[in-house]
């Protein structure tokens, strides 16, 4: 088994130096020892996989004494073959894709790096090897997104990259050091361990342990995850290539939400941190979205959607589902790298054909043409109001009766609630001849959707943490106290249900365009097209230090 | 005569604003042998002082090197000349040399830490120099589109650069978490500081290389260095990846 692990980290190494070396010889045809080399990882990782859930214990062992620890657990294993499948898939797109540009084998080269960084991550079991794996992403995601070193627009959002990525490290260094001051080792297991029998351990300024390394972890996450004032790198970094977009929005960025499963034994401890955890996802995730509404570039709205969704993974964090988290960030990987791999076919059509083919699809959809039949707007509301809480409902009461205990479940009901019933307006605008049927669809659609993410993210939580008290503690972490959720709760849903009544009211009589609130509509689509002002204010605080350093080395004389 | 000393070690291991005398000097020397010797036998004569001296050093100290490892860290944002560069890093490398030894790293270690640095700019240096002669400048903006021009060369410019500003698995690296390890147990407040100059180290280091990388290229007037050089210059860089892991053994 340890041979296996090692191999299956050490392959994508060194692929990455065969297939620079094999170039010379082989021309193009060296991508294929990259491609072979990413099979192998997968099939490693896999069969590790299959192991763990045979009933195989997890284990670490060090490669050498200090550091260079690597982790086997459910976790690690899991994310590992997640990033070796898309990294395969990614490869096999690019072979193809990247056949005309410069640098072939360089770009295989970085591929592969990227990938045994990743595994490296998700696999390290101290944080020395995680802080250099860590890193490492970031190293190799700059020059793989300044692919094309002719490009200037390239380099300089790869650099935003890097630099939202170094302040993301230092973080997490920071969290090491003090982990390490505290414990005496780098060792995840022992750091666990001692922080599970001294929960209340001090570190500098006398503060506590616990907080002060779950706030700097979540920060170095929030970075890696393009979350608010962090996010601006994100939706630039189209210009590099496709499968680098594919392989960042798929793999890359959701290391933020593994990072904070990786150090969950600290968030217990902690009191407030998932508390701002969840704050600053929601705000991700709403702002996210809206920024990705405004687009009209694919590959920009894509990335916008990333950031959105990456919010809700970070939520979700927040609200104590961590397993859930890594649910929905493998969920996501998988639909955002099919979209992104799919967007260069689109935009390459869209080119070639300006007039898109007028097929009942697009009437359907655009131009809203098939004929009359719409339902009772009051009957619609209650529809759309109750039956997406009583299938949500339902669904969480089969695996598990006491989920309304859980304050983080009925959190993430609420957004589940919404969603449906987005859903079932969104059908009910749409008009068709007959509408009775496409509702029982798209009913039925959700519920098959609801049922299979309750209880594949059930199952997530029974192999990620089968330790149920420890499962509890998490979500215990995560509880506000329970006047304030209870007023929540009960805000919340009168203000949905006022909202859809409100919406279809609107709807049925006409004035879901009224210009009542027109000029300020207009002053806040200004807003979000400049992404919140937040890229120009970087931009300019950029050029203040650059011009203060300036001034100091002039005054100085350059020495 | 301990005064002298004093002064002695703040300039082989620059504190601001005796750090002007080491780039004044780097500056006026033209001979790649003598800024190779210089870049490396500088923070150890410096080093070799801090050991000799008799006196324990006050703690005040510590802050007057962060605040040269920054001032000079801050002032590489925007330096165009990579000789300056170099110089400039070189200052604020060796300044948080400083606050190692007042943290309690070990004289023997601090020898390791001072080469850590010393190492990788002595062969940044000659990677430039061999810029400077194909483009009489090394200016970055005025040079560019090297990664067109040279791709072998610019290829070993990166690791370099890499390896100066701290990248794992280069020795600097670990003589920085170490140095962070070290302070952070006496000096909590100095940590943050380090981590900044840490991370403007980057920010400069990724700035520079990339206005003397990315672009078209104009012309090609002289050729890319060849394979003998590449495998003369890269063993240097593959036996500090390697020293790297085994270093950080000693140091951490």
């Amino acid at each position: 088994m340890q041979q296996m692990i090692l191999l299956a980290i050490a392959m994508p190494f060194v692929s990455a130096v065969m297939t620079q070396l094999a170039y010379r010889r082989l021309g193009h045809r060296a991508a294929m020892v990259s491609v072979a080399s990413s099979w192998l990882t997968l099939l490693l990782a896999s069969f590790l996989l299959w192991r763990m859930l045979s009933g195989t214990e997890g284990f670490e062992y060090a490669l050498f004494s200090g550091w260079g620890v690597i982790r086997l657990d459910s976790l690690g294993i899991l994310m590992a073959v997640v990033i070796a499948g898309i990294s395969l898939i990614v490869h096999h797109y690019s072979i193809r894709y990247m056949v005309e540009e410069p640098g072939y084998a360089r770009f295989f080269a970085l591929l592969d790096g990227m990938t045994g960084a990743l595994i490296l991550m998700v696999l390290a079991g101290d944080l020395i090897t995680l802080l250099i794996a860590w890193h490492f992403v970031g190293i190799l995601l700059y020059f793989l997104l300044g692919y094309d070193t002719r490009s200037h627009s390239a380099g300089r959002y790869a650099f935003w990259t890097w630099i939202t990525y170094r302040v993301g490290d230092l973080p997490l260094l920071l969290a090491a050091v003090l982990l390490y001051q505290a414990f005496d080792s780098w060792t995840l297991s022992v750091i666990f361990e001692r922080l599970a029998e001294e929960p209340d351990t001090q570190t500098i300024f006398g503060l506590a342990l616990a907080e002060v390394v779950g706030y700097l972890v979540a920060i170095a996450a929030f970075a890696r995850s393009a979350q608010i004032f962090m996010h601006t790198w994100l939706p630039y970094s189209m210009d590099g290539p496709t499968p680098v977009s594919a392989l960042m929005h798929a793999g890359i960025v959701n290391a933020g939400g593994f990072l904070i499963n990786r150090f969950a034994p600290v968030f217990v401890e902690t009191s407030t941190v998932l508390h701002w955890v969840f704050a600053v996802g929601l705000v991700t995730a709403v702002l996210g979205s809206v920024l990705m509404l405004t687009q009209n570039d694919i590959k920009k709205a894509l990335g916008y959607s990333t950031m959105g969704q990456m919010g809700f993974m970070i939520m979700e964090c927040g609200v104590g589902a961590f397993s859930l988290a890594i649910y929905h960030l493998i969920a996501h990987g998988l639909f955002k790298g099919t979209l992104f791999l799919g967007a260069g076919g689109v935009i390459g059509m869209a080119r070639k054909n300006e007039n898109v083919p007028k097929d009942p699809l697009y009437d359907f959809v655009v131009e809203k043409n098939p004929t009359s039949g719409r339902r009772p707007w009051l009957m619609m509301a209650a529809v759309t109001l109750l039956i997406p809480i009583i299938i949500l409902l339902f669904a969480h009461w089969l695996v598990g009766q006491d989920f309304y205990q859980k304050q983080g479940a009925i959190v993430l009901l609420f957004f589940g609630w919404v969603t449906g019933a987005q859903l079932i307006f969104s059908t009910y605008c749409m008009r068709t001849d007959r509408p009775g049927r496409l509702i029982i669809l798209m009913i039925v659609s959700f519920a098959i959707v609801i049922l299979g993410y309750a209880f594949i993210s059930h199952a997530f939580d029974l192999f990620l943490y089968p330790d149920e008290a420890f499962r509890a503690r998490i979500y215990t972490a995560a509880m506000i106290d329970m006047f304030w959720f209870n007023a929540l709760v009960i805000l919340i849903t009168v203000v949905i249900i006022s909202g859809w009544m409100m919406t279809y009211y609107n709807e049925k009589n006409g004035q879901r365009n009224g210009t009542r609130f027109k000029s300020a509509w207009l002053a806040f689509y200004a807003l979000v097209s400049r992404d919140f002002y937040v890229t120009d204010f970087y931009v300019r605080l950029n050029r203040w230090i650059d011009a203060v350093a300036t001034k100091l080395n002039v005054f100085l004389r350059w020495l | 005569m301990q005064e002298l000393s004093w002064i002695a070690a703040a300039v082989f291991l620059p504190l601001f604003p005796f750090g002007m005398f080491f780039n004044a000097l780097l500056q006026r020397v033209q001979h790649i042998g003598l800024r190779i010797a210089m870049l490396t036998v500088w923070p150890v004569v410096g080093v070799t002082m801090l050991a000799v001296m008799e006196s324990d050093m006050p703690g005040w100290v510590v802050y007057w090197a962060l605040f040269s490892a920054l001032l000079y860290s801050f002032r590489a944002l925007v330096v165009k000349e990579f000789g300056i560069w170099i110089g400039f890093i070189a200052t604020s490398a060796w300044s948080l040399l400083w606050i190692a030894a007042i943290s309690g790293v070990e004289i023997n270690d601090l020898f390791i830490h001072a080469l850590a640095s010393a190492l990788p700019l002595s062969l940044l240096a000659v990677l430039v120099s061999e810029v400077e002669k194909r483009h009489e400048s090394s200016y970055a903006g005025v040079v560019k589109g090297l990664a067109q021009l040279h791709p072998r060369l610019s290829c070993l410019l990166v690791l370099a650069t890499l390896a100066v500003i701290g990248s794992p698995l280069f020795p600097a690296f670990f003589s920085m978490l170490d140095t962070i390890v070290h302070a952070s147990a006496v000096y909590p407040v100095s940590m943050s500081g380090v981590l900044l100059v840490w991370l403007l180290w980057s920010w400069s280091g990724i700035k520079i290389l990339q206005d003397l990388l990315v672009g078209s290229a104009e012309r090609v007037a002289h050729a890319d260095i060849t394979n003998g050089h590449m495998l003369a210059y890269g063993i240097p860089i593959v036996a500090l990846v390697i020293s790297g892991p085994y270093l950080s053994g000693v140091m951490l």
